[in-house]
């Protein structure tokens, strides 16, 4: 009951040739006039350096039968009588496994892929084990995995392979004209391409101190500021894209197939930027003195004075708790001095503040993405009154904390034992436990005052890191959407595809069937998987809970650090 | 083209196609009733008494649905649910078995009376399959099996595919299906012993 896979737009009389292994795979058919001829014809293709990389990745072709095609077609797909020359004779008729050649410069192919799993990933090695093993059956080696990938390679590579031997019959000797002019033009590039690096290179390794200085503020600054992050990924990108013109030998679309998603993907993925930061620049300068005026008034009555206000209320008996008034005084006048600090700072940078409002506009410019970083980065200078103000009670808090904790111990008689990391059963003296007693005092009487402002700067922290958190999460989507491979999909299904399936038709004729190969579109999980990995990162690092949590420890709250997000690319 | 149905008392839903380069197992959606009476009872129905009280309620509404968009809508939303779940009732699943190269898994899905509309397919290719067992699945106190593609992708991660997902036979009818591709697929007979292709 073996098939034949026969090509669905071959339909000449000759002699076919195609692989014999692993499945009998008609390539191509031959006009010769006899099979000696078209063996030479094939010996003769087979000395070129393309189809030297063809037959690596599929098997060396070679002439398999005869076929004749009857002159009345009746069903749409090739119905061809054949004699092979190679397996088993049949005196039945043959059945035939129908499957589309592309063109190698359509870009279109099939992939076995990675179907996606279905019900669930067996991760667990006993469960794999007990699975794979199987008392009837005897084990082969590995070899079998591999016939799948061959069989699919064949059927991506018939095209190109018959266009090879045309040529070859041709007997040309010049060379084909396109993939010289192409190679010129990304010469030039590459050429470019070269300059950069060797320039970067030069930069890094030079003991000039103006480049030394300027490298270390580079990478210094490139952990606060996500300006320069920004610039850096961008930059980054480009250089990309400029690496990314080369031919790629041929052989293997799927690479090629790859590689031109992704330049595109970038391209476009840059232009949409640039345009939607065109027409954000376009709304800044048409409402620039509201914008002005917002800014300056909102936040200062916001940022500065409420706080002043909270400070006060908090410092004279908050509904009606009575906190240690002298502490508490003394707490809220040094916080009040440090915001009046920074504000008599803003205040001088405040004839600034238009500048800053034109740089933005610059800024979005270059692109959306480029104005949202700079947006983050101003929303971390302008608070950082509050994250100062935040750090300092929250290292008071934290050592507080830490203190009730060790104390709490001392009170049941344990000791925290560093050498077994375990609390064990300890003997106190009577003046250890004395101090403690004292320092215990100490604390629940201070403990509320603490408290009391700490929640207050912790809000404040934790609003702003969840605006920042959505700015950044914005920032990481637009940097990194795969677009193109989403218009790929809508546009041509079969230059991105996910799998195999054998569609099975009935024929006009009604008797039988036509089995046909088809492929089917990669799932949209597998496009948007970078998303998801970036979604986790993300969401594990800003989890709500894990919030609360590090506030109520004392912990410092902080930004994503910077290789979490763009270590993805 | 050859048909015939391998268990033709208990389980006549089951049939067995030979085609030229592939034989098809296939399971229809429909059974014999247990209690041995020979009724037939169908799991795709073409109609049922619900749609004709669907117009009767709607004669009832209509008047008021004259001035109101919203209670509209949602009426055209329900009359479009139904005949939707009426469009993608399971009409029969089946399993290909192509030797030597692979099995593929479909669902058929449609009008009962008229041609499949939707068609799922799923293809493993012989080279990813490990093997094709029936499993014994425990759901509350009940033991059923069912028939599964064991099949590892490019990723070395091992996965389950279930045959015949919906439909769920019977124990006979999944012995018949797994006797035919164990055969078919694993059995090498110039060595006369079970082999992984």
């Amino acid at each position: 009951m073996s098939s034949i896979f026969w090509p669905c737009d071959v339909a000449r009389s000759g002699f076919c040739y195609g692989w014999d292994h692993p499945a009998l795979c008609v390539a191509g058919v031959l006009e010769a006039e006899e099979d000696s001829h078209a063996d030479v014809l094939l010996q003769r293709a087979a000395r070129s350096a393309e189809v030297q990389a063809l037959i690596k990745i599929c098997g060396t072709p070679r002439v398999l039968g005869r076929c004749v095609f009857s002159s009345f077609a009746r069903s749409s797909y090739p119905q061809p009588d054949v004699e092979m020359f190679c397996g088993p004779s049949r005196a039945c008729s043959t059945a035939y496994i129908y499957y589309h050649r592309h063109d190698a410069n359509s870009l279109r192919f099939y992939a076995l892929g990675s179907n996606g799993t279905r019900l669930f990933d067996l991760q667990d090695e006993v469960l794999r084990s007990s699975l794979k093993h199987n008392f009837l059956h005897t084990a082969l080696s590995r070899n079998a995995s591999d016939t799948g990938q061959v069989l699919v390679n064949q059927w991506n590579s018939a095209k190109s392979l018959e266009q090879l031997i045309e040529h070859e019959q041709r007997a040309q000797t010049t060379v084909i004209q396109e993939p010289n002019t192409r190679f010129k033009e990304t010469s030039n590039l590459t050429a470019i391409n070269k300059k950069i690096q060797r320039t970067i290179d030069g930069i890094q390794s030079s003991t000039n101190l103006f480049w030394r200085v300027a490298s270390f503020v580079f990478v210094y600054s490139r952990e606060f500021s996500i300006v320069v992050q920004q610039i850096e990924s961008r930059a980054r990108k480009l250089r990309r894209l400029l690496r990314g013109v080369q031919p790629v030998s041929n052989g293997d679309v799927r690479l090629k197939s790859s590689q031109y998603i992704e330049f595109y993907n970038t391209l476009w993925i840059i232009l949409n930027d640039l345009i939607i930061g065109i027409a954000l620049r376009q709304f800044l300068r048409q409402d620039r003195q509201a914008f002005l005026h917002l800014f300056k008034f909102a936040f200062e009555d916001k940022a500065v004075h409420r706080i002043r206000q909270i400070l006060l209320w908090l410092d004279s008996w908050p509904a009606g708790l009575k906190l240690n008034t002298e502490l508490s005084r003394f707490y809220s006048h040094s916080f009040m001095g440090l915001i009046a600090l920074w504000n008599r700072g803003f205040r001088t940078v405040t004839p600034l503040i238009p500048m800053s409002l034109s740089a933005l506009e610059f800024g979005s410019a270059l692109g959306v993405t480029m104005a949202l970083a700079m947006v983050c980065d101003l929303v971390c200078i302008f608070m950082a009154h509050v994250q100062l103000c935040y750090l300092v009670s929250v290292t008071v808090y934290g050592h507080l904390l830490r203190l009730v904790a060790s104390l709490w111990n001392l009170f049941r008689g344990r000791r925290h034992n560093v050498l077994r990391n375990r609390t064990d059963p300890w003997d106190y003296d009577v003046d250890q436990l004395l101090l403690g007693t004292i320092l215990f005092t100490l604390v629940a009487y201070l403990f509320p005052t603490v408290l009391v402002y700490y929640i207050l700067f912790a809000t404040m922290r934790v609003s702003t890191i969840l605006v920042y958190a959505s700015l950044e999460t914005t920032l990481a989507f637009m940097n990194y959407f795969p677009l193109f491979a989403l218009m790929l999909r809508v546009k041509d299904p079969q230059r991105s595809p996910g799998g195999i399936y054998m569609r099975v038709e009935p024929t006009r004729g009604g008797n039988g069937v036509d089995v046909s190969v088809e492929s089917y579109t990669l799932p949209l999980a597998v496009t948007f998987n970078q998303y998801v990995e970036l979604w986790k990162r993300l969401a594990k690092h800003y989890h709500p809970l894990r919030l609360v949590w590090y506030v109520v420890s004392g912990r410092v709250l902080d930004t994503i650090p910077r290789t979490c997000v763009h270590s993805t690319t | 083209m050859q048909r015939t149905r391998p268990l033709p008392d208990c389980h006549p839903e089951l049939s067995v196609i030979e085609w030229p380069s592939f034989r098809e197992y296939r399971v229809e959606n429909w059974r014999l009733a247990r209690d041995g009476s020979g009724n037939v009872v169908r799991g795709a129905t073409s109609w049922g008494w619900i749609d004709l009280c669907l117009p009767v309620v709607i004669s009832f509404i209509w008047p008021r649905f004259r001035g109101n968009t919203m209670l509209w809508a949602f009426a055209v939303l329900v009359v479009g649910f139904t005949m939707y779940c009426r469009c993608v009732q399971v009409l029969h699943e089946s399993v290909l078995v192509f030797p030597a190269y692979g099995i593929q898994l479909e669902t058929h899905r449609g009008y009962p009376l008229l041609k499949p509309l939707f068609v799922s397919r799923r293809f493993i290719h012989a080279s990813l399959l490990e093997d094709f067992i029936i499993n014994e699945g425990l759901r509350r106190w009940n033991v059923r099996y069912y028939l599964a593609a064991v099949h590892g992708s490019s990723t070395d991660k091992i996965a389950l595919d279930v045959a015949f997902e919906n439909i769920l036979p019977h124990f006979p009818v999944l012995l018949e299906v797994y006797q035919g591709v164990q055969e078919l697929m694993f059995y090498n007979h110039t060595n006369n012993r079970h082999t992984r292709i």
